[in-house]
């Protein structure tokens, strides 16, 4: 069976950060198929751009533009958008998105599921996220069920839920990684700065937070 | 995009005076705020329906808002941009030091999206 892996993110540029290389990955050592699901359009981020090139109201519609851009960028082959709005996600029934993402999950038959690691992952709706795919999959039957990714980016994590088992080094492609990161042109992310900022406080790989896409296998607390 | 026009704004606002207006009204420090340094404080409210009376365009860059309506006061503090190219409502905006927006005052006869 081809390898079909399934990004499921709240925002546009969650999958940039978090899987651009992996993707990549996926894509050359295994021919996979890759699908993309944005649960939100980031309706409600603060930046307009620099000099802004959005409003409150426009956001939504560049945003949608810029993160079609990324994803061709990174070689994703489908985009699949479910409508929630930006900051939302975390007041809704888990159970309605999980029902929601199951039928997806069901009818793309992804192999491999990354998301957020539910209560590692700051944002609320990071978290709302990774909670209700886990819950998803939690409702498939054991054989049908994907590889599920998670990726964790609160500082402490690794205190709480140790090493992340799946460590991409995707250097071959770090160049393709930050022009998908620079499409998304309202959120006027500045790798280049973040980068000078880890080279002054010493680091020694000062790109190693875009280079290593890290990730916890999730394991189903309760065999069900 | 454009810098807040005091006279401006004040014309663009009276246009909205004895008319039945949704708001969006929103104030954010970041939801990454709790993360980085200490807590974060945010809100918005979106398609709340009043009746507006009368108000004013006040202070210099930022300027200040304050709408009378039918029931109460709408206020906004920090306003410095408004986006002129956008016509459907009156959109106002104040921006951080980092260009990042931090209160959100629009206006709009019709509910937005
Ligand atoms: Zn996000």
């Amino acid at each position: 069976m081809t390898e079909n892996v399934m990004l499921i993110f709240p925002h546009p540029d969650d999958e940039t950060f978090s899987a651009a290389g992996t993707v990549q990955h996926y894509k050359r050592t295994k021919d996979a198929y890759v699908s993309a699901v944005s649960l939100t359009l980031g309706e409600m981020g603060r930046n307009f751009g620099m000099p802004p090139i959005a409003n409150r109201e426009t956001l939504p519609h560049i945003r949608k533009k810029e993160l079609e851009d990324a994803l061709s960028i990174m070689g994703v082959d489908q985009f699949i958008h479910l409508g929630y709005r930006d900051k939302t996600l975390e007041f809704e029934l888990t159970s309605t998105v999980a029902n929601h993402l199951l039928n997806v999950i069901v009818e793309h038959q992804p192999t491999t599921v990354i998301t957020f690691y539910p209560g590692h992952s700051i944002h609320p709706d990071h978290d709302a996220t990774g909670e209700a795919v886990v819950e998803a999959i939690k409702m498939m039957d054991h054989s049908k069920r994907p590889t599920l990714l998670t990726k964790a980016i609160t500082a402490d994590a690794e205190q709480h839920i140790g090493e992340p088992d799946v460590v991409f080094d995707i250097s071959p492609y770090l160049e393709m990684k930050k022009e998908a990161i620079r499409a998304h042109r309202s959120q006027a992310l500045e790798v280049d700065a973040i980068t000078k900022q880890k080279l002054k406080e010493g680091a020694t790989d000062p790109e190693a937070w875009i280079r290593y896409e890290t990730f916890w296998t999730y394991k189903q607390s309760e065999e069900v | 995009m454009i810098e807040i026009n005091k006279e401006e704004l004040q014309e663009n606002l009276s246009q909205y005076f004895n008319h039945e207006i949704y708001v969006h009204f929103e104030m954010t420090n970041g939801a990454y705020a709790a993360y980085r340094h200490g807590k974060a404080a945010s809100g918005f409210v979106r398609n709340a329906k009043a009746k507006l009376i009368e108000g004013k365009v006040t202070g210099d860059s930022p300027f200040r808002v304050g709408l009378k309506t039918s029931d109460g006061w709408l206020y906004a503090d920090g306003l410095t941009h408004s986006d002129h190219t956008f016509t459907e409502a009156l959109l106002m905006y104040g921006f951080d030091d980092d260009g990042k927006m931090q209160i959100a005052l629009q206006l709009s006869t019709t509910p937005f999206e």
